[in-house]
């Protein structure tokens, strides 16, 4: 009965609403009396007090029509597309009338004056009636279409059909604007610019660099980086989106697809922990772009640049046919029933501790689960990750030891940030803008420990060593008082800082200097202050809650006489820490660094081709649907799982995605409640279990520091060309990745 | 009276252009046409081309007995069309009065030194095939000697 997702996202969701605060900043709770009454064509809307017109007429139902707003922006106001007439109360009529009486030789002609009113910066006020439609504001919204060289997804060209009219009546002269080298990504025709200054604002406030700008004035007005810069943000490619006009659009896109062509198949990314909602366009069984979706819990409507970039790799270097490695030791390309016998025998041989697994970055929920199930049933346990997570003390199995608590929303109302060893800007792209957003609007105050990197915006460097993590757990750091003083704290650990020899005693470490903070700030018990920010894998933490240990430890102990590689590309266990003859399988979708060093590829799917669950850092569970069918010979992963457990005698007890769907909901329940955050608990509980150890005098540094780094971490971005050019860009200067336009 | 002897006047003289009554027959169901010429002149690959302007109007002016072999093919019983190469093809269609013989043809690069004829139905067909780029590329495994 708990499985009907109805029945159990109501009952999850009463639970949630008695403990949990709400996660809603956007609109707090306000004294009903704030509320204004406006009239929109003559029908009453009742809204807050400081909202503009031009929500006041969206939540009336009607769209202002309008190029520079944008919601998720600062107002600029500088399009004049929305301009509304306002009638509004007469007080000032009766006022004259009488003036006219007492000084009769004066004439007042009271015509109430129509000026114009931009709805997207005037704030409401009582008793306006707010014409949409009049003929003063359809004489307003003047568009004159200049551009014949219009993108033909243009909010331009759409808003100039149904505003616009429909003769020219242009005498001047038309001008062209030259086009910007802005990177390998964006793509620049600057004379469709309407200087909407919504990619400046966007650079500006969201991404936090401060390249993009205005140049000249009037006519001569142009938007670019004034010298010749390439765009450097990993939030780059949102421009693409937020720019009504083609002025900013995809340059591994363009030309390849027009939209009214392609399927769109909602998903999520795995390239990163986060977890963003991806769409997935696709055209003739390729992807031929990925755009996001919107989702004010993860991502609100942006993506990184490797979430949308990188599907080119998905092409390249892709595992079509089972291989097997022949006596010469060349892997050669062998049919199905080949390969699977052969894993099959090899399985039959072997119990117990023999036979070890290790599960990679992009596996899912599915799969994971089948080889557990397979592997438990040849009595081993010996399945591993190969992120290492500190074993000691309570581990992985409190939920809130490896967890972002907070969840990512929650970021918004906190008011001190505390980063250990992390750089979110390139390891969680998304986490490092919502803490951006909380830093400009919210007034949220972040300190670091670890190297001191450029987060796009300013934050307390405390410093690199572990000794500062010691002095705030103690009290005795300067920055403790700043710590207790908070009154909703957010301590956030990096995972690759717990895969250090120390990392036990920098989780528990951690661990202390978040209790300390709570009970200091008195905040009430459901607001959680220790988070765990996992950087580039996205089983990690599906795999922990499957019960999969952290870490190849267990395997360098006991080398197995099998191996079994889930997409295992982070090269943890080579050929050298394994026994002479001993058997590797690899199963995955792309030749990186595990299929090289195996007997027996199976060949898998990638995230589009299979119906996976993911989960996030946050410890949300998601699916991806199937975009694309897997290439050549290659299926999805649980089903090859299935197959070998057939042959080998095990066999599962499923046979759809539905019954392994309910065998992961009876391990582990929340990996079927989908996009809800299951919360932990217990973290006194894990504290008190933490082990005293010594920190290791080494600096905390994370490993991706610079913009170089981010763009090529699995295998799926390093098989991309795409990210290629932008590592070269990066390194070596936007001149360095140009290429002759073809338009 | 005068017809009858015609008639046989000019069988006679067919009899004796074909190389008597054997070569009438051959002639007969090869060509399927008795009908006899000036020899005009003989390509490399054999095929023989005659014209009698006399006595056929335009379009049966001009014809060509086909050879019994080409480019390996017996083509005693299968001739085709395109085994007349470009220079005499040119005169057996009238579009010039001139024959190759008086006129040869300007070498031109295009032009094959051995005139291929129409090789559709047999193994050598052209099958079309597509010139775009791979949708996937396969990952290419690395050799085992270089590891």
């Amino acid at each position: 009965m708990l499985r009907l997702p109805t029945v159990g996202r109501a009952l999850a969701g009463a639970a949630k609403g008695s403990l949990a605060p709400s996660n809603t900043v956007r609109t707090p709770v306000r004294a009903a009396s704030n509320m204004v009454e406006v009239f929109v064509d003559g029908k009453p809307v009742e809204v807050e007090a400081g909202t503009t017109v031009l929500q006041a007429c969206e939540k009336a139902g009607i769209q202002i029509p309008r190029f520079c707003y944008h919601e998720r922006l600062s107002v600029a106001g500088n399009c004049r597309m929305c301009l509304v007439e306002i009638e509004r109360a007469p007080k000032v009529r009766t006022w004259l009338i009488s003036r006219h009486i007492a000084f009769h030789c004066l004439i007042f002609v009271c015509v109430p004056c129509f000026q114009p009113v931009a709805a997207c910066a005037m704030p409401v006020m009582k008793g306006w009636n707010i014409l949409t439609n009049s003929e003063k504001t359809r004489k307003a919204r003047i568009v004159i279409f200049l551009n014949s060289n219009h993108h033909p997804l243009c909010h331009f060209q759409d808003q100039s059909m149904q505003f616009g009219s429909d003769r020219s009546r242009f005498t001047e002269g038309k001008r062209a604007v030259e086009d910007k080298n802005i990177g390998p990504l964006i793509k620049t025709i600057m004379t469709r610019c309407i200087q909407c200054t919504r990619c400046v604002r966007f650079a500006s406030e969201i991404a936090g660099v401060e390249d993009l700008g205005t140049t000249g004035r009037g006519n001569n007005l142009q938007i670019g980086t004034y010298v010749e810069k390439m765009f450097m943000s990993e939030l780059s490619g949102n421009v693409i989106d937020v720019c009504p006009v083609g002025a900013l659009t995809s340059k591994p896109y363009a030309f390849t697809a027009r939209p009214w062509e392609t399927r769109k198949t909602e998903s999520i990314d795995v390239l990163d922990a986060v977890g963003s909602n991806i769409i997935v366009s696709t055209r003739g069984g390729e992807v031929m772009r990925v755009m996001p979706r919107l989702n004010e819990d993860i991502n609100e409507e942006w993506i990184s640049d490797k979430t949308r970039f990188a599907y080119d790799g998905l092409k390249r270097q892709r595992l079509t046919q089972p291989m097997v490695k022949d006596e010469s030791g060349q892997l050669t390309p062998t049919t199905w029933e080949d390969a699977l016998t052969r894993v099959a025998g090899a399985l039959q041989g072997v119990q117990g501790n023999e036979v070890a697994a290790i599960a990679g970055g992009m596996a899912d929920a599915e799969s994971l689960v089948s080889l557990k199930d397979l592997l438990n049933r040849l009595d081993s346990e010996s399945l591993c990750t190969e992120e290492l997570f500190p074993t000691d003390g309570a581990g992985t199995d409190l939920r809130s030891n490896y967890l972002l608590n907070s969840r990512i929303v929650g970021i918004e109302e906190s008011d001190l940030l505390l980063l250990i060893g992390t750089n979110p800007r390139y390891e969680a792209p998304l986490f490092n803008a919502r803490i951006r957003k909380s830093w400009l609007h919210n007034e949220l105050r972040v300190a670091m420990v670890g190297h001191n990197v450029d987060l796009s915006y300013t934050y307390d460097h405390l410093g690199e060593d572990t000794s500062v993590l010691k002095e705030l757990a103690d009290g005795t750091h300067p920055f403790c008082e700043v710590l207790s003083a908070a009154k909703r704290p957010v301590v956030v650990v990096g995972s690759s800082a717990l895969q250090r020899d120390d990392g036990a005693a920098i989780l528990s470490t951690v661990s202390t200097i978040a209790q300390n903070a709570r009970t200091s700030s008195g905040v009430e018990e459901g607001w959680k202050v220790l988070n765990v920010l996992h950087s580039r894998v996205a089983s990690q933490v599906a795999a922990l809650d499957l019960g999969y240990k952290a870490g190849v430890d267990a395997i360098r102990k006991n080398p197995p006489k099998v191996l079994f590689l889930l997409g295992a590309d982070a090269g943890c266990i080579t050929r050298a820490d394994l026994p002479q003859n001993s058997l590797v399988i690899y199963q995955g979708h792309h030749g990186d660094v595990g299929a090289p060093m195996a007997d027996i590829i199976l060949p898998g799917a990638a995230y589009t081709e299979k119906n996976a669950t993911y989960v996030n850092t946050e410890g949300r569970s998601q699916h991806t649907k199937v975009a694309v069918t897997a290439p050549g010979m290659a299926r999805e992963d649980w089903k090859i799982i299935r197959a070998v457990s057939e042959l080998a005698g095990v066999t599962l007890p499923y046979d759809s995605l539905d019954e392994v769907r309910s065998r992961l909901a009876e391990v582990s329940p929340n990996l079927v409640r989908y996009d809800d955050v299951e919360e932990a608990n217990f973290f006194k509980q894990a504290n008190d279990l933490t082990v005293n150890q010594d920190l290791i005098a080494a600096p905390l540094v994370p490993p991706q520091i610079s913009a170089k780094d981010f763009y090529m971490t699995d295998s799926i971005s390093r098989a991309s060309q795409t990210m290629a050019k932008c590592v070269k860009a990066v390194t070596e200067g936007a001149a360095a990745v140009e290429e002759p336009s073809i338009c | 009276m005068a017809e009858y002897a015609n008639l046989v006047r000019r069988a006679l003289g067919q009899l004796r252009g074909h190389a008597g009554v054997k070569g009438f027959l051959l002639q007969l169901f090869r060509v399927n046409d008795v009908k006899v010429g000036s020899l005009i002149g003989v390509d490399k690959y054999g095929n023989k081309y005659y014209e009698d302007k006399k006595h056929y109007f335009f379009g049966r002016h001009r014809w060509v007995i086909y050879t019994t072999e080409m480019n390996g093919k017996n083509t005693l019983w299968e001739v085709d069309g395109s085994m007349v190469p470009a220079e005499w093809h040119r005169w057996l269609h009238c579009m010039t009065e001139d024959p190759p013989t008086t006129h040869p043809p300007e070498p031109k690069k295009f032009l094959a030194e051995v005139h291929q004829f129409n090789v559709s139905g047999s193994p050598q067909q052209y099958v079309p095939y597509p010139t775009t780029r791979k949708k996937i590329h396969e990952w290419v495994p690395p050799k085992a000697g270089a590891q």
